[in-house]
């Protein structure tokens, strides 16, 4: 299971970085939240997969054992990271209307004007 | 467009997400569930309530601007926050009371102001998008 | 306890610029809190120079489980310098910025990268650190599309995309990390390590994505092109305060993990850390002597003298860390302050190009020696305080048997004061261009007219910098004892993970 959420990974980066290389500014921002997305599933997977393990010790009856718990905490982590991906997401979104709205154009090649001479 | 059985049934689904919403934030206290999913919950309810009557009808319904519902959830995680290091303890220390039977402690006041926090930020940014969209409006 | 009140008071600014919109005064609230920190700063400092370190952990954990906030002397004196500038660009921001800017919500994302910067100073866990990062770059990305104008907007899409590249390969990093060691915590890791006794290989990666990710964020060559690109985009004293802090934590966190971790496999870090340094100084200075804009020239240095404090990492001697210290701490305030001297200079004429300019010493000597003093500081003039970072610097490479980085370093000082030079005869000192008709653009008339707070500002900045070389020792012994402890990380884990 491992092997299979690595090999995506390893794809979802090839996409992001695919799509980072694009010249309209959308499809650069699509690009950012896919490796965004990537990165998650690597914290995700630093825990190890297991199966039906639960991330929590519950009243006795629901006892989690030792063996089979999965680690809770990459899931904060991921909480954490996903959550900030959110914020960054709204403000990118936010911030690519307002260039829109200000230059009228989605290519990144227009984005020269604060560049060395 | 005006849609009766869509309106009705939208506004009665933005009761039943509020109220699950504040289920999941009591449940959280021992049990999994959260201010952070409780308020995406009840956003989500008010989502489909802005998706069908627009983003004004959202703010009227809350009475009050977002910004004020963010800072006041800081303020509520950060008095939870702050709160042990008044009695000399380490900051975000669990502080736990017995309230009439019920075992009450600050971590469920951090989780209330996070709830709200996040209810907030979430209804700011997509009534902003939906005024700068000019959604149903 | 004291250790967390950096990051809270902050935390509590922004709550009340959020609850209270609609109130007048708020500049002269700001600048009231941030000299709230400064004091708690000074004591922080005076605290740690007693003990040693002092923590904090959050929620009551014990160490390696909860989440740890350690200052010791090199973090007591980065937070000590970062709220010293803090307090600097809001006082300066009273009379420098537009009403519009001020009231939608300027001060409150000022002290969003305060709270961020001020919480990676201190965070002893690296994902704490990574959440810190988050919340300067959330606010500082504010900050520079704050406004609205095309440069601005083409600036902060550079920034932005670059740096969240660099927050997701730091992320990546740690997830490596974690998986392979299982453990967050600073010290703990740091502990492992050292029982592994080589470095094992598998590690390698992680620790390979983190630097990339430290680099981009200070601004190392070659991953510094965000930089020049978006730093002349925002009010001059938003970039005054990114200049001071922003890449500063990028190289204050390389400092934290080259002496914790990466120095561990010394033979091969430490090759790689000393050529990006000396890259960084050489194509930093290089190129920044070919530009014609002032914050343009300012932006390039500030890779060059990220270089110079690299170097002294790279070295890894106590001498050199030392050097390194007072060199990062002098660079924060000396470049902060040639760039609100800029922002001066951009009120009164409207323009930065430096062709265009000139005159400025007669009109206006005052800010003509502060300038002097923080341009010619950072050229490494004695007696100011970037003579005594880069005498140490440089005498540290000698010693340490590097001469021919040493060598370069002292090029490179040449070169830095031929462009401050340069920047100096054309701006205050020659005639100003007969046919150049400076006219100052009139949307920027909401600024206020008066200049008092600036002056104050830019003032009491350059006396700093004077005093800091006049008065070197105590501050250079404060470095020295700094850099002890973190040449022997011992003492640094022990502390977190025995209370020691």
């Amino acid at each position: 299971m491992e092997l299979v959420i690595a090999i995506f990974i390893g794809l979802l980066y090839a996409c992001g970085v695919y799509l980072l290389l694009r010249r309209s500014i959308v499809k650069l921002i699509l690009g950012v939240f896919v490796i965004s997305n990537a990165t998650n599933l690597i914290i995700f997977l630093s825990g190890g997969v297991t199966r039906s393990g639960v991330s929590f010790i519950g009243s006795e009856a629901e006892k989690a054992s030792l063996e089979t718990m999965t680690d809770p905490l990459p899931q904060a982590l991921i909480l954490t990271a996903i959550v900030i991906g959110l914020g960054i997401a709204a403000y990118i979104l936010a911030l690519k209307y307002k260039y829109f709205e200000t230059t009228g154009t989605h290519d990144l090649d227009q984005l020269s004007k604060t560049d060395q001479k | 467009m005006k849609n009766l059985i869509l309106e009705k049934i939208v506004t009665l689904f933005l009761y039943i997400m509020v109220g699950f919403a504040f289920f999941l934030l009591f449940r959280g206290h021992n049990r999994p569930g959260g201010g952070f999913i409780a308020g995406i919950i009840a956003s989500a309810g008010f989502l489909l309530y802005g998706i069908v009557f627009g983003s004004e009808k959202v703010l009227e319904k809350l009475r009050t601007n977002p910004r004020y519902i963010i800072g006041s959830g800081l303020l509520i995680s950060f008095i939870a926050t702050i709160l042990p290091m008044m009695f000399g303890n380490p900051p975000l220390t669990g502080m736990w009371f017995d309230v009439a039977g019920l075992y009450l402690g600050s971590p469920l006041l951090f989780d209330i102001g996070v709830f709200v926090l996040v209810f907030g930020v979430i209804v700011s940014i997509f009534t902003n998008i939906m005024d700068v969209l000019k959604w149903n409006s | 306890m004291i250790t967390a009140l950096p990051v809270f008071l902050p935390l509590a600014f922004m709550i009340f610029a959020l609850l209270f919109r609609h109130y007048h005064g708020r500049e002269y609230i700001a600048v009231a809190a941030s000299g709230l920190n400064v004091l708690l700063s000074v004591f922080l400092v005076f605290k740690v120079h007693q003990t040693g370190m002092i923590s904090v952990q959050m929620g009551d954990w014990p160490a390696p489980y909860g989440i740890t906030l350690i200052a010791d002397r090199f973090s007591a004196l980065m937070v000590l310098v970062a709220s010293i500038v803090f307090m600097a660009a809001m006082a300066y921001s009273v009379h420098s910025l537009d009403t519009r800017r001020k009231s939608f919500g300027f001060y409150m994302f000022s002290f969003g990268i305060l709270m961020g910067v001020n919480g990676s100073f201190l965070a002893g866990d690296i994902f704490n650190l990574y959440v810190w990062f988050e919340v300067m770059l959330m606010a500082s990305f504010i900050l520079m599309s704050h406004g609205g104008d095309r440069n601005q907007l083409e600036g902060s899409i550079k920034y932005l995309i670059l740096n969240l590249i660099s927050s997701f390969l730091f992320v990546a990093g740690i997830g490596l990390l974690y998986g392979k060691l299982g453990t967050l915590n600073m010290a703990d890791i740091a502990q492992k390590l050292m029982n592994f006794g080589t470095m094992p290989s598998e590690l390698n990666p992680a620790f390979i994505l983190i630097f990339v990710g430290f680099a981009i964020k200070g601004a190392l060559v070659p991953f510094f092109f965000w930089l020049p690109a978006s730093y002349h985009t925002p009010p001059p004293v938003v970039t005054a305060l990114f200049a001071g802090l922003l890449t500063k934590v990028g190289i204050y966190s390389l400092i934290r993990f080259y002496t914790l971790f990466f120095h561990q496999n010394a033979e091969f870090w430490q090759p790689l850390v000393l050529l990006v340094a000396v890259l960084s100084m050489v194509i930093g200075v290089i190129t920044a002597t070919s530009q014609f804009e002032f914050r343009k020239v300012l932006s390039f240095h500030i890779i060059s003298q990220v270089g110079y404090v690299v170097m002294g990492l790279g070295f890894f001697t106590v001498a050199g860390l030392a050097g390194a210290i007072f060199f990062l701490a002098h660079n924060m305030i000396s470049k902060t302050n040639a760039f609100l001297v800029a922002g001066y200079v951009h009120k009164q004429k409207g323009t930065l190009d430096l062709k265009t300019l000139g005159d400025f010493y007669k009109q206006h000597p005052l800010w003509a020696v502060f300038f002097f003093i923080s341009a010619f500081s950072l050229a490494g003039l004695p007696p100011l305080s970037g003579f005594i970072g880069k005498y140490l610097l440089i005498k540290a490479g000698i010693e340490a048997e590097y001469t021919i980085i040493a060598l370069i370093a002292l090029f490179v000082g040449f070169f830095t004061l031929f462009s401050m030079v340069k920047i100096w005869m054309e701006v205050f000192w020659k005639k100003t261009p007969e046919n150049e008709e400076i006219t100052i653009k009139k949307e920027q008339n909401e600024i206020p007219e008066n200049v008092r707070w600036m002056t104050w500002a830019s003032g009491a900045m350059a006396l700093i910098i004077v005093l800091a070389g006049v008065f070197a020792t105590p501050v250079v012994d404060y470095c020295t004892q700094a850099a002890q402890s973190l040449i022997n990380p011992e003492e640094y884990i022990n502390f977190v993970l025995k209370g020691q």
